[in-house]
């Protein structure tokens, strides 16, 4: 009664008449399904230009502020994915880290708090990063390849052993990166006998199992990141603070849950560890009000659209999922639709994740009408109805 | 044809997806089916009776599965509900993110004593999160799994026995559940299962018993990002219709980490959907809506009754099925009986004085354009759900406003000859406007030289 298919292109296991349509293109999978950045494993094969990436790219603290579905996921991918061009250690080591609300209990996070969760994320990140360039670890010498694994052990959320154990039996990598978000992972994974090198040497590294309070550890981690693999700079990705009611519904928290950090900003920064906040765009006049001289100090952006650039991110999105067929929707739409990206991006906030919602909803219309139809007038009107009744509160003009 | 529950005359019966052993059998899956699948978090909005139940069961027992291999392991998850004044909401938070690592250690649970063989042959990283997992799942061991070690097979128990006491060596320290829970989807992957749906259903008691507390405590829950950005990990949940507009403010939602769908019923469907169980109840290859009845106007009342909501279009089938086969009939039910047959079970009626609106069988019907008199006698009506009430009550008391009904020469008296004529135009109005066959009332009956009455079934 069903048809399944395992085909990429199917992000479930019932056909839809959008996913007939799309193959019937030549699409190799549906651009516009993945609405969270983060999940998005193709992600950096369609992010385009955008100017704030020179605002937050650089040695320097930065905020980026957007509204939800402003784009603010996307840029920390951007930053993320710039430091990992290359296979040495001539870029800054980069710690996405996403406020861990469900980690603290019942409380607002103290400094330690955060430094803990940090460090927690700083070891998953150093560990995914070596289990990727093995050549980092194995070029060390034994002392330095002890600190390396010390580090690991003093932060990581159990014993090395409990991570590598995957790794060794599958001999690959994969259970590893599916710990974390596919638009946060380095790119190109290392041959399985250099994986495999590099997992005897660590485990034959001699560790510790003294470990020291927050503070040490989190010179330890950038003693190691900085000192011991030359890394240039630490960039904290810092997202995620309306991830929850409270702080979604009330700017004024978020501000709270981040404020701990803000003194340690400068101090970092002289340390070459810069803080790269993407923040809701709410928050933006607490923050300054709050802690006028820590924003001042900082170099905020705002991530701003315009229908332009949003009607570039679908044409992008097109010509990657068609493996370069389109150029646009244009040829897939009838002649009266000329520009069909920026008509959409015309009617809606100026906001990607919107944008990914309409084209998907004027697709999905069109597709209804079988495998071959075109992209009419009235797809589009259909669709914007139908997008009408999901628009979120802020996305309203 | 071959059925896995023999369902006779109980199909029309019970309409409850619930209970309906042999569903599976007639299910005819919604437009919206292949968005509900995969790996996506959706909450599906409906109204009684459109097939939210039905829906949960079909991916429960037939969607999580590829090639007759589980590919989702399902946890069944209903909030524990705290009240709106709860201490603060990150409290909450954590209380029912608690409750979702419950849900999901008593499936993983039942799914290791169901699959002994299988757990003892992947790989011990694996094994060793599932075991971690079960162990921190909860935090009463005994009061959550003793329940479950009744039930299942011995060799399942005797594993779980040793599962939930046994050391682990190497365990992880951290606790953070959403990280538990990307643990546990990873330690499933030898099984060949894909993760886990959390499917919710069953919320309506609370969506009518106290519908803030509900949307409080589902907003706070929607709104928690994390548990929504997980690879492997989707929620299901199949909510009242009502609970949609109030949910559109959670995170979750307005930051689309969940879809939102609406079950909706196109005719077709409807029609396929009793046919197919028409065929399975009277072991036919084939048996459509024709062969049951051949009354001109059956179809289209139950088109105008049935609305898009199953349930209702099955509840009217519901009278003219069993006429058919205590009758042993080897023809369509006529005319004649099955006007008698929707009087005698005249389709059901709510009014809804809130929103103004009233839904008779499965079509919700606007009052807004009634005028207040047709309307306050509608009111009335209803709040003397099949009563009888007197001409002179719906004049004095409802028109009148008297509070009390005068007698001949009172100084309020009015003849019936003076206000008849009135009256019958309101109840003409108000049948218009809520009959499905004006011509031929089964709600607002006429019981002449007595009064009428509006008869409702809930």
């Amino acid at each position: 009664m069903f048809q399944v298919s395992n085909a990429e292109i199917i992000s479930s296991s019932v056909s839809t008449p959008l996913q007939e349509w799309l193959e019937a293109r030549g699409f190799q999978f549906n651009p516009f399904t993945i609405l969270e950045a983060s999940a998005d494993p193709r992600l950096q094969r369609y992010l385009i230009g955008h100017e704030a990436f020179s605002a937050v790219w650089g040695n320097w603290p930065a905020f980026a502020f957007a509204p939800a579905g402003g784009g603010k996921t996307a840029l920390r991918a951007w930053v993320f994915q710039a430091c990992w061009v290359g296979q040495e250690t001539n870029r800054p080591f980069p710690i996405p880290y996403s406020v861990p609300y469900l980690q603290w209990e019942y409380a607002l996070p103290s400094i330690d708090d955060h430094l803990n969760a940090l460090l927690l994320e700083g070891a998953r990140y150093l560990l995914l990063a070596l289990a990727h360039r093995p050549h980092w670890f194995l070029r060390l010498d034994d002392n330095s390849r002890r600190l390396v694994r010390t580090v690991l052990e003093w932060n990581l959320p159990g014993p090395l052993n409990f991570f590598l154990e995957p790794l060794r039996e599958s001999r690959s990598l994969h259970l590893l990166r599916a710990d974390f978000p596919p638009a946060f992972l380095p790119p190109q994974v290392p041959e399985e006998a250099e994986l495999i090198a590099f997992l005897n040497v660590l485990e034959e590294t001699e560790g510790t199992n003294i470990v020291p309070g927050v503070l040490e550890r989190w010179d330890g981690l950038i003693e190691v990141l900085h000192e011991v693999l030359s890394l240039p700079a630490t960039y904290i990705l810092l997202d995620g603070l309306d991830a929850v009611w409270e702080t979604s519904s009330d700017p004024q928290m978020a501000v709270e849950y981040l404020s701990p950090l803000l003194p340690l900003a400068r101090s970092w920064a002289a340390r070459r560890i810069y803080l790269k906040a993407f923040l809701p765009a709410e928050t933006r006049p607490i923050l300054e009000k709050r802690a006028p001289s820590a924003f001042q100090s900082i170099q905020s952006v705002l991530l701003e659209w315009n229908p332009a650039l949003l009607a570039e991110v679908v044409r992008r999105r097109v010509y990657v999922a068609s493996n370069g067929a389109y150029g646009s929707l244009e040829p897939l739409a009838t002649p009266n639709l000329r520009d069909i990206e920026t008509i959409l991006a015309r009617q809606i906030s100026p906001l990607p994740r919107e944008m990914l919602v309409l084209t998907h909803d004027v697709l999905a219309t069109c597709a209804q009408r079988g495998p071959e139809a075109r992209i009419t007038s009235e797809d589009v009107k259909t669709a914007l109805h139908k997008y009408e009744d999901s628009r979120p509160e802020f996305a309203k003009i | 044809m071959e059925l896995s529950t023999p369902i006779g005359s109980q199909a029309f019966e019970l309409l409850n997806a619930e209970n309906e052993s042999w569903l599976a059998d007639c299910f005819i899956p919604p437009s919206e089916m292949g968005a509900l699948v995969g790996d996506r978090s959706v909450l599906v909005f409906g109204q009684p009776g459109s097939g939210k139940t039905a829906l949960a069961r079909a991916l429960r027992e037939r969607y999580a599965f590829t090639n007759d291999r589980l590919t989702w392991l399902v946890v069944d998850w209903r909030p524990r509900l705290l009240p709106v004044a709860s201490p603060s909401t990150t409290s909450l938070t954590h209380h029912h993110v608690a409750s979702v690592l419950e849900a999901c250690g008593l499936a993983l649970a039942e799914y290791l004593a169901h699959h002994v063989e299988a757990y003892l042959q992947i790989p011990d990283w694996a094994k060793k999160r599932l075991v971690w997992f079960l162990q921190h799942s909860a935090s009463e061991i005994s009061d959550v799994f003793g329940p479950l070690l009744e039930e299942v097979p011995p060799e399942g128990r005797t594993l779980l026995d040793q599962l939930l006491v046994e050391p682990i060596k190497d365990p992880p320290h951290a606790q953070a559940p959403d990280w538990m829970l990307s643990e546990l989807v990873k330690g499933l992957k030898p099984f060949g299962l894909e993760g886990i749906w959390v499917l919710c259903d069953g919320l309506k008691s609370w969506a009518q018993a106290d519908p803030e507390r509900l949307n409080h405590n589902l907003t706070v829950i929607l709104s928690t990002l994390s548990l929504f950005e997980r690879s492997g990990l989707a929620f299901k949940m199949f909510l009242p219709a009502e609970l949609e507009n109030p949910l559109r403010r959670s995170g979750g939602v307005a930051r689309r980490r969940l879809d939102v769908r609406h079950l909706n019923w196109n005719k077709q469907n409807l029609w396929q959907l009793v046919e197919i169980r028409l065929s399975l109840a009277l072991r036919k290859d084939e048996f459509h809506l024709a062969d049951l009845c051949n009354a001109p106007g059956w179809v289209k009342w139950l088109e105008w009754v049935g609305g898009n909501v199953p349930r209702e279009w099955l509840d009217q089938v519901q009278p003219v099925y069993r006429y058919y086969i205590e009758n042993r009939l080897e023809r369509p039910v006529d005319e004649k009986t099955w006007r008698r047959l929707r009087r005698e079970r005249p389709p059901r009626f709510w009014m809804d004085e809130h929103g103004r609106k009233a839904t008779v069988g499965g079509r919700e019907i606007d009052l807004g354009e009634l005028s207040s008199d047709v309307y306050k006698m509608l009111r009335y009506l209803y709040q003397h759900s099949n009563e009888l009430v007197t001409r002179e009550e719906l004049h004095f008391l409802v028109q009148r406003e008297l509070g009390f009904i005068p007698r001949l020469g009172d100084r309020l008296y009015e003849s019936p000859k003076d206000y008849g004529g009135a009256l019958d135009t309101r109840i003409y109005r108000l049948r218009q406007a809520i009959e499905p066959d004006p011509a031929e009332p089964v709600l607002v009956r006429t019981l002449r030289g007595y009064g009428i009455k509006l008869v409702c079934r809930w």
